[in-house]
């Protein structure tokens, strides 16, 4: 049985490729697996070197959400964001077992390699823990009267008929996303793959089996320092506030951060 | 160093900086005892470490994983040497990563900078 890993990543105002490239080495390195690609050709073209990954699959993605963005306490900014085609990644992986990761997913330990070693058809995030212990926000309803909500941020599935089928449901909620909206009451005016996991899973009776909790931490918070073991986060909570991680995988959400510093992160792998 | 970081490392509190540093280290020992054995997910603790030295004579047995998922176990003595193996590692580096760190008297010293 093949593992391997599967990256999307759609540039817009923030380069989603270079964090990609980033992600699959990181990945490369701690878990052993090889990593796809799934980007437009814009993407691809804009890339210095693609070799670290296995395969490069361009699949164009012309509908964009926008999101605010986070930069430290006092600055953000509206960004376009392309992240509708998760749905395809049990068509395009390569795969017989595949670890999707966001791109700004950074791996600094092998513990989803023993996820990736167990049987689990289908492995999905069921909340987060914070960076900073005692922050609101890792654990969500779709909306208060809903749901809890699943982070399609790591996601490990085999290729079965029953995996295929919940796939095949998150694109139907998709394409019918006001109505699930309605019917969920969560707010539609972007679409969410978290959202769409979350519904699916709840539709088909839960199938999924909770994948660890990644550290999160929230789009405010800045990275300082990074060496071969983990980060230095400058938190921008209450009073200003350093956190290490060492060892531990992190979804880096501040994703101009991760930007700004991609050339101390890629010194590391 | 900018003048906001160093405002930071000079305003933080150690204290506080120590509780979530210690966290940290619960967090990431706490997620190395999880391991993969014949496609189940085991989570290593003193009691599945004693069960599984109170069965090893049998021949083999099934165990129920994290997920309440059976999972064969053919070999018990091997996967109480995998289970043992690991535990005395996460804890070993779990205790060096605590001492490390209650002998650093700053926050700086704590997040290494």
């Amino acid at each position: 049985m093949t593992q391997g890993c599967l990256i999307f990543a759609y540039d817009g105002q923030i380069e989603y490729g270079c964090q990609a490239v980033l992600a699959a080495r990181l990945v490369c390195k701690h878990l052993g697996i090889p990593t796809t690609l799934v980007a437009d050709q814009n993407t691809v073209n804009k890339l210095v070197s693609t070799e670290i990954f296995d395969q490069v699959i361009i699949q164009e993605n012309t509908s964009a959400n926008t999101r605010v963005l986070f930069n430290g306490p006092d600055s953000s900014s509206t960004v376009a964001f392309k992240n509708t085609n998760r749905s395809s990644a049990y068509d395009l992986t390569p795969y017989d077992r595949t670890l999707i990761i966001d791109s700004d997913f950074l791996v600094f330990s092998d513990r989803l390699k023993h996820y990736l070693d167990s049987n689990n058809d289908f492995m999905i995030c069921d909340g987060m823990t914070d960076l900073y212990p005692g922050r609101p926000g890792s654990q969500v309803l779709l909306d208060p009267a809903s749901i809890p909500m699943l982070w399609a941020t790591n996601i490990i599935f085999n290729k079965t008929t029953e995996v295929k089928a919940l796939f095949d449901f998150v694109e139907y909620i998709r394409e019918n996303w006001t109505y699930y909206g309605a019917l969920y009451k969560f707010n539609t005016q972007r679409f969410r793959n978290d959202y769409a996991f979350s519904v699916a899973c709840h539709e088909l009776g839960n199938p999924q089996v909770a994948l660890p909790r990644p550290l999160l931490f929230t789009g405010k918070d800045k990275l300082v320092k990074a060496s071969d073991t983990g980060l230095t986060f400058l938190l921008s909570f209450n009073e200003d506030q350093l956190v290490k991680t060492q060892h531990q995988d992190i979804h880096m959400m501040n994703k101009q951060d991760l930007v700004d510093n991609i050339g101390m992160l890629s010194g590391l792998v | 160093m900018d003048a906001r970081l160093q405002q930071a490392i000079e305003h933080a509190n150690y204290r506080q900086t120590l509780a979530v540093e210690r966290q940290r280290l619960k967090d990431q020992a706490q997620a190395a005892l999880v391991i993969a054995y014949n496609g189940g997910l085991f989570t290593i603790d003193r009691t599945l470490i004693a069960f599984v030295d109170a069965i090893k004579d049998r021949d083999s047995a099934v165990l129920l994983d994290d997920n309440e998922y059976p999972v064969d176990i053919e070999d018990l003595q091997a996967f109480l040497d995998k289970i043992t193996s690991v535990y005395f590692e996460v804890t070993n580096r779990y205790l060096t990563d605590y001492t490390q760190i209650k002998q650093k008297r700053t926050a700086a010293k704590l997040v290494d900078l």
